[in-house]
């Protein structure tokens, strides 16, 4: 008997300004009726072309070079545009990432979702509403009047994700496509999001694809497995063995990489690398930061006189060699905190000392002239948004240099900024490229070293590592883990996977509403959570089967 | 929410005030600057000092410039713009027989460029390197690179004087045609009124060379925005959706591209309705339009402060308003204006 989606030697091939680009070949994927099937695979792997040519989605200059994609009986290669377009949504349902973005942002919700119902003859004008408030009963939104009349940017991005889901099983169709369905969202917001399609596909015997970067919430939430890369298919496996006994190299790789409950940071490579094998150094009992009653208030500007702590009375040291992780959920104030130490920000309350000088009494005039500028630097969230994208490699790392160390010789900078790069790991012949010809992970080191450049005692890392491939994670938080060893450095690492945090840090901070909620060395905060919230933040981390 | 929307549409009014006021300001101050003293210009020319002197005084000029600036703010309370010195009408009234004629070209430009150049823009977008996108491209390009008063001549040669197809360019009705009863002051619009064919399609005919002028005008800036937007709008993450949701393809073009695509638009529009009112000065000279902007280049050519006073702030008015109109209109299409600014 055939299978419900039996796609065979799919080759897919895209027209582009450097000719024609394979995208995926000869990827074979075969799902039955209420079969949950993870693609897994880093960017690039062809994970979500795959899924695309499913609905005939590849944009004008895409198209399927060979195989077929048999979906219940129907050829959908061969399939005429207007059964391809009744099959969407009502057959086939997609929902994708960013949710914020993909509902149309001048609609209203409840008119999105009657659209759709009506293309598909599930309701009339009449029925309409009543069909609306039952999905979005269905997905768990309580207040269905509040929501049904607004406008995507007045809802949260997990509220938004739920209104797509809605849109999707309106029609009842009969196989769902995820795309990186969670990436984005918080920890808790994704595993609720989560559960809700899991649920649903039970509930309604749905036909799940979930396309993720995310192995652990692959085990989690589908019983087949895809490994992709470089568009092609690596390993399947139809039961959660492949994580426990991966048999291709990549998927080893991949599997090594992921961070998981008890993974240590020298682990994350197949083979350890050697500087990791020592013991690390105890960090001293020095304090270099102490942060007291820090205060941070935003006044609202749509409603008079109303105020808003961000950061609402938060106290820590960071002691010298040590990491320091801050984790919370977005919106927490922890880049608010991040950014008041790194002085893009100023403290309404409170007192920033570094080395026993507080640093609100600095004008910022004085700031940038004193030692602390140099002493103090950040690694940004977005690789490629911070950095220049008209400045060579050589003039990134040389700027720091030029501005707060005044070097103005040639041969000197030159020696330095090879150095710099040579100790973030980055190839020689890279350094007078531009950001656009780098790899995301290459971003990354540049970044890294142009903070390290002017000789920092502290870094703040903010997300440092959220917009990289695990397997690229894997080796930037290893190059972080040996710079702070062998430079002494101090980290304040603030991300929201605890799991990430967890690997660098020797001790946690768990934020929630501008204030701290637990605060202990990592094993204790892990092991044994004292506060309710970072108890369901500890749960809400999908967990490898293993 | 709609107290809210309300209460922005109150404050962009209360904002146009300073302006208004500004404006006020700066046509007394820009016309008591312009070189040639209209009292000599006035006096005519065999006139002597004394005579001169006199007329100096009956219109004021030999006071302090306060003086005069309260006196024109005080007639400008009662409506009273002052006298032409050329025409020796009054301006309020010399403007607003001049007006409507400038509006019905000007709109009948801005109609024509919007009902070709959207359509074109959307098309263009739709199918990237298609011959209509070529076409787009085309027409964008000689559009913004002709000088307005250059394809007004041009087409006077082609379609009057070589094909013979339009009537010759003397203003609004042929000297055979009697004027039609004033109701709006569009003389197509009171012909149809007044039902007489015979002059609305007179009246049509005179307008359609220089409405075209305008349009071609104003069709490259509206085609290519409307082609960028659709563009932006097309590969956004919403229309993907959309697609996948099996949505048909005119909701998908009109409801979830379209109407995003047009934010962008209704600003471009305010900007080339301005640029046409502009234009009109030169396209009236063309056309001998008896419009407001060739009455504006007289005035400015003898000197005549008054017209020109009146005519700064006519057409300042006219552009605070219409400032105002889109930014309502804005206001009205996207719910999130004013919410997070």
């Amino acid at each position: 008997m055939k299978s419900f989606l039996e796609i065979t030697n799919l080759a897919v091939k895209f027209n582009t300004r450097r000719g024609e680009v394979t995208a995926v070949t000869d990827v074979n994927l075969s799902l039955n009726k209420s079969d949950v099937v993870a693609v897994v695979g880093e960017s690039g792997s062809g994970k979500s072309v795959t899924a695309y040519s499913i609905l005939n989605l590849l944009g004008k200059n895409g198209w399927v070079d060979q195989g077929n994609i048999e979906f219940d009986g129907m050829d959908l290669i061969k399939a005429k545009k207007n059964l391809i377009k009744n099959i969407r949504g009502r057959e086939i349902a997609m929902i994708f990432q960013n949710p914020m973005s993909t509902l149309n942002p001048i609609r209203k919700v409840g008119d999105q979702l009657s659209d759709m119902l009506r293309q598909h003859s599930q309701a009339s004008k009449e029925t309409a509403p009543k069909k609306i408030a039952q999905l979005l009963n269905q997905v768990e939104i309580k207040d269905i009047d509040r929501v049904k009349n607004a406008y995507p940017f007045e809802l949260s991005g997990g509220m938004c994700q739920r209104v797509m889901i809605a849109l999707a099983l309106a029609c009842d169709s009969r196989l769902l496509i995820a795309d990186e369905p969670t990436t984005g969202l918080d920890v808790t917001t994704q595993k609720s999001i989560m559960d809700l399609v899991s649920g649903l596909a039970k509930k309604n015997n749905l036909a799940v694809i979930l396309i993720t970067h995310d192995l652990g919430m692959a085990s989690e939430y589908c019983n087949k497995f895809i490994v992709m890369e470089k568009g092609r298919v690596v390993e399947t496996s139809d039961d959660h063995e492949i994580f426990k006994n991966p048999q291709h190299p990549y998927t080893q790789k991949l599997l090594a990489a992921t961070p998981a409950q008890n993974s240590k940071v020298e682990v994350l490579t197949p083979i350890p690398p050697e500087f990791l094998l020592e013991t690390p150094p105890e960090p001293s009992e020095e304090i270099l930061l102490a942060i007291e009653g820090l205060v941070k208030t935003y006044v609202l500007t749509d409603t008079k006189h109303k105020t808003f702590n961000a950061v609402d009375g938060v106290n820590f040291k960071i002691y010298k060699g040590e990491c320091m992780g801050l984790v919370g959920e977005s919106g927490c104030g922890k880049s608010t905190t991040s950014r008041i130490i790194a002085r893009l920000e100023q403290a309404t309350q409170g007192r920033v000392l570094f080395e026993g000088q507080d640093l609100n009494l600095i004008s910022d005039k004085q700031f940038i002239k004193s030692e602390f500028r140099k002493q103090i630097q950040m690694v940004f969230q977005d690789p490629t948004g911070s950095l220049n994208p008209r400045h060579t490699v050589f003039q990134l790392i040389a700027e720091p240099l030029k501005r707060l160390e005044n070097i103005t010789d040639r041969s000197e900078l030159d020696s330095k900024v090879h150095q710099l790069a040579d100790q973030v790991g980055l190839n020689s012949e890279l350094i007078f490229r531009l950001p656009h010809q780098l790899s995301g992970g290459q971003k990354a080191r540049v970044g890294i070293a142009r903070a390290i450049a002017v000789k920092p005692k502290l870094l703040i890392l903010d997300e440092p590592t959220s917009a990289l491939d695990v397997s690229v994670q894997a080796i930037v938080l290893q190059l972080l883990e040996r710079l702070r060893r062998e430079l002494g450095l101090s980290y304040l690492f603030v991300s929201h996977d605890l799991n990430v945090v967890r690997m660098l840090s020797q001790r946690i901070l768990v934020m929630q509403n501008g204030k701290i909620v637990e605060s202990g060395n990592t094993d204790e905060v892990m092991n044994n959570p004292q506060s309710e919230f970072t108890q369901t933040l500890i749960q809400a981390i999908p967990k490898m089967v293993s | 929410m709609w107290t809210q929307k309300l209460k922005l549409i109150g404050q962009r009014f209360a904002l146009a005030t300073p302006t208004l006021l500004g404006v006020i300001i700066i046509a007394f101050a820009l016309t008591r600057a312009l070189p040639g003293d209209p009292a000599v210009y006035f006096a005519g020319i065999t006139a002597d000092e004394e005579s001169i002197q006199q007329i100096r005084e009956e219109l004021g000029l030999d006071k302090s410039l306060v003086i005069q600036f309260f006196v024109y703010c005080e007639n400008l309370l009662k409506g009273d713009l002052g006298v032409s010195l050329s025409t020796g009408q009054k301006v309020s009234e010399e403007l607003s027989s001049r007006f409507p004629a400038s509006l019905e070209l000007t709109l009948t430009g801005l109609f024509l460029a919007l009902i070709t150049s959207i359509p074109l823009g959307i098309l263009a977008a739709m199918y990237p390197n298609s011959w209509v996108d070529h076409l787009c491209r085309v027409l964008v390009t000689a559009g913004a690179s002709t000088p307005i008063f250059f394809s007004g001549l041009f087409f006077v040669f082609i379609f009057y004087y070589l094909l013979g197809w339009a009537p010759s360019p003397i203003g609004r009705l042929d000297f055979i045609y009697l004027p039609p009863p004033h109701v709006t002051g569009f003389y197509t619009i009171d012909s149809m009124i007044a039902g007489d064919t015979e002059t609305f399609w007179a009246s049509l005919k005179q307008i359609v060379l220089p409405a075209i002028t305008l349009a071609v005008f104003a069709l490259a800036p509206i085609a290519r925005m409307t082609r960028s937007a659709m563009l932006t709008a097309l590969g956004s993450e919403y229309v993907k959706a959309a697609t996948a949701n099996g949505l048909n393809s005119r909701t998908i073009i009109f409801v979830y591209a379209l109407r995003n695509a047009s934010l962008p638009l209704l600003t471009i529009m305010g900007l080339v309705f301005s640029y046409l009112l502009g234009a009109n000065v030169l396209v009236e000279k063309v056309f001998s339009w008896p419009g407001i902007g060739s009455f504006a280049v007289d005035a400015l050519v003898a000197s005549d402060y008054a017209a020109v006073q009146g005519f700064i702030l006519c057409m300042a008015l006219l552009f605070v308003f219409l400032n105002l109109f889109i930014d309502i209109l804005y206001t009205l299409v996207d719910p999130r204006v004013g919410i997070d600014g």
